[in-house]
């Protein structure tokens, strides 16, 4: 449930913004209520602009029951106010949502990508025809497809697998190496396909190409240096899954939990709480200079402005101890910059 | 009754010029949409209390595609009226 803001802190905020006393702020609000009341009375209907319209709404009588003792009980009929927000309010509330979209499901099968462009494209074929036929179609193709890439990746994982495990541990380095040449020896082959679905992969896993890399991540020690390097673009996208927090996130995509700060601080100020992430929105995620075990002084010193700014974050949340943690964190990681 | 005439009645009211009366008016239906979108309610006594909340992901019929969709997840404002504002409409 979400939390509550008062009557106060409403009229104190708007105080503050407007720079008009506290007395005048609260006559405000109280006038403009009154007077959404009084249209309400008076027609039945009443609209604060970019807000929202109320409306009075007759409710007949009806048989309903005691919830304590179970006995019948008539309600009679009676009027509600209801509101319907407008498209500005909506569309503000929504726009973390925006880029999704919904899409059709064929029978019982499910799909488990968000493929927002699928999605997109269909919706552009069918209103062009109608019928819904050739969506269909369409779909079987991108199936197919989506079959193809994964027999592709899963061929890649084997070869990266293989390679890894024939490299004795004394030989670390150059089997690092290897699997960076290996790995970029597929890439190409796949880009063609990668980039038409590009979007799909990208909602399922990561904006990298990187696919192997979340199964690797536990067992290799390099997974961050293959996605930076697999990486061309300086920042990815992540789509935000159930249940899924800023350090789950970072442990994926970078394979270390601490780095989390980074993302935080490219997507949000310090007025948002970091204990709240919501699900299904989607993540920029930064690209570190160096590598998840080797940074550089320059990804140091952005470790050491997120981490300051999350520690504000959580002054700001009055999370007093959290704040007081991560800003230790963030000296340490100054004073490694410093080195 | 559209904003500008609501401007003017409040103005008068308040004994403010209608522009300060519209930057109120605008700060005040902005300051409620951000508290909205950041997922925090808020009640305005007498009239009632409003909320944010996500409608999680479900599956509903598309009478256009004659087809079962995905309808991604949204958040949905609602509104509940005071006991006050529903005993004032109802006459009481």
């Amino acid at each position: 449930m979400s939390d509550k803001v008062t009557y106060g802190d409403i009229v104190d905020a708007l105080s503050q913004k407007t720079g008009f006393s506290k007395n005048k702020s609260e006559a405000f609000t109280k006038a403009l209520i009154a007077k959404v009341k009084q249209e309400l009375q008076e027609n039945g209907k009443a609209s604060i602009t970019n807000f929202g319209r109320f409306k009075v709404k007759e409710v007949a009588e009806r048989q309903g029951q005691n919830p304590q003792t179970g006995e019948p009980i008539t309600i009679p009929a009676h009027k509600r106010v209801t509101f319907t927000p407008y498209k500005a309010l909506r569309e503000t509330v929504n726009a973390k949502y925006a880029h999704l979209e919904s899409e059709l499901i064929e029978g019982e099968e499910e799909e488990s990508s968000e493929g927002t462009e699928l999605a997109a494209e269909k919706s552009h074929d069918s209103d062009q025809t109608v019928t819904p036929a050739p969506p269909k179609k369409r779909e079987k193709a991108n199936n197919n497809m989506v079959v193809m890439i994964a027999a592709v990746l899963v061929v890649a994982i084997i070869a990266i697998a293989s390679a890894w495990f024939l490299m004795s541990p004394g030989e670390q380095g150059t089997a690092a190496s290897q699997i960076q040449t290996r790995s970029d020896n597929v890439q190409p082959a796949q880009a063609p396909v990668e980039t038409k679905e590009a979007k799909e992969v990208q909602n399922k896993q990561l904006a990298s190409a990187s696919e192997p890399e979340p199964q690797q991540s536990s067992k290799t020690q390099n997974t961050a240096e293959q996605a930076s390097d697999n990486d061309n673009s300086e920042l990815q996208v992540y789509t935000v899954k159930e249940n899924e927090w800023y350090w789950v996130i970072s442990k994926k995509v970078y394979g270390k939990a601490q780095f989390w700060p980074l993302i935080f601080q490219e997507n949000f100020d310090a007025n948002e709480n970091p204990d709240t992430l919501e699900e299904y929105i989607e993540l920029a995620v930064p690209v570190l200079e160096g590598t998840a075990e080797n940074l550089t002084k320059a990804d140091y010193q952005r470790l050491f402005e997120a981490g300051m700014m999350v520690s504000k974050a959580y002054h700001n949340a009055g999370e007093e101890g959290k704040a007081f943690e991560y800003a230790r964190y963030a000296r340490n990681w100054e004073m490694a910059a410093k080195d | 009754m559209t904003k500008s005439e609501v401007l003017k009645e409040l103005a008068e009211e308040l004994d403010l010029t209608q522009a300060e009366t519209e930057q109120l008016y605008d700060s005040f239906v902005n300051g409620l949409t951000t508290l909205l979108s950041k997922n925090k309610g808020f009640t305005l006594p007498g009239f009632g209390s409003f909320h944010a909340e996500i409608r999680p992901e479900h599956k509903s019929y598309n009478p256009h595609y004659e087809q079962m969709m995905k309808i991604p997840p949204k958040k949905v404002v609602h509104f509940n009226q005071s006991r006050v504002l529903k005993d004032e409409m109802n006459g009481e």
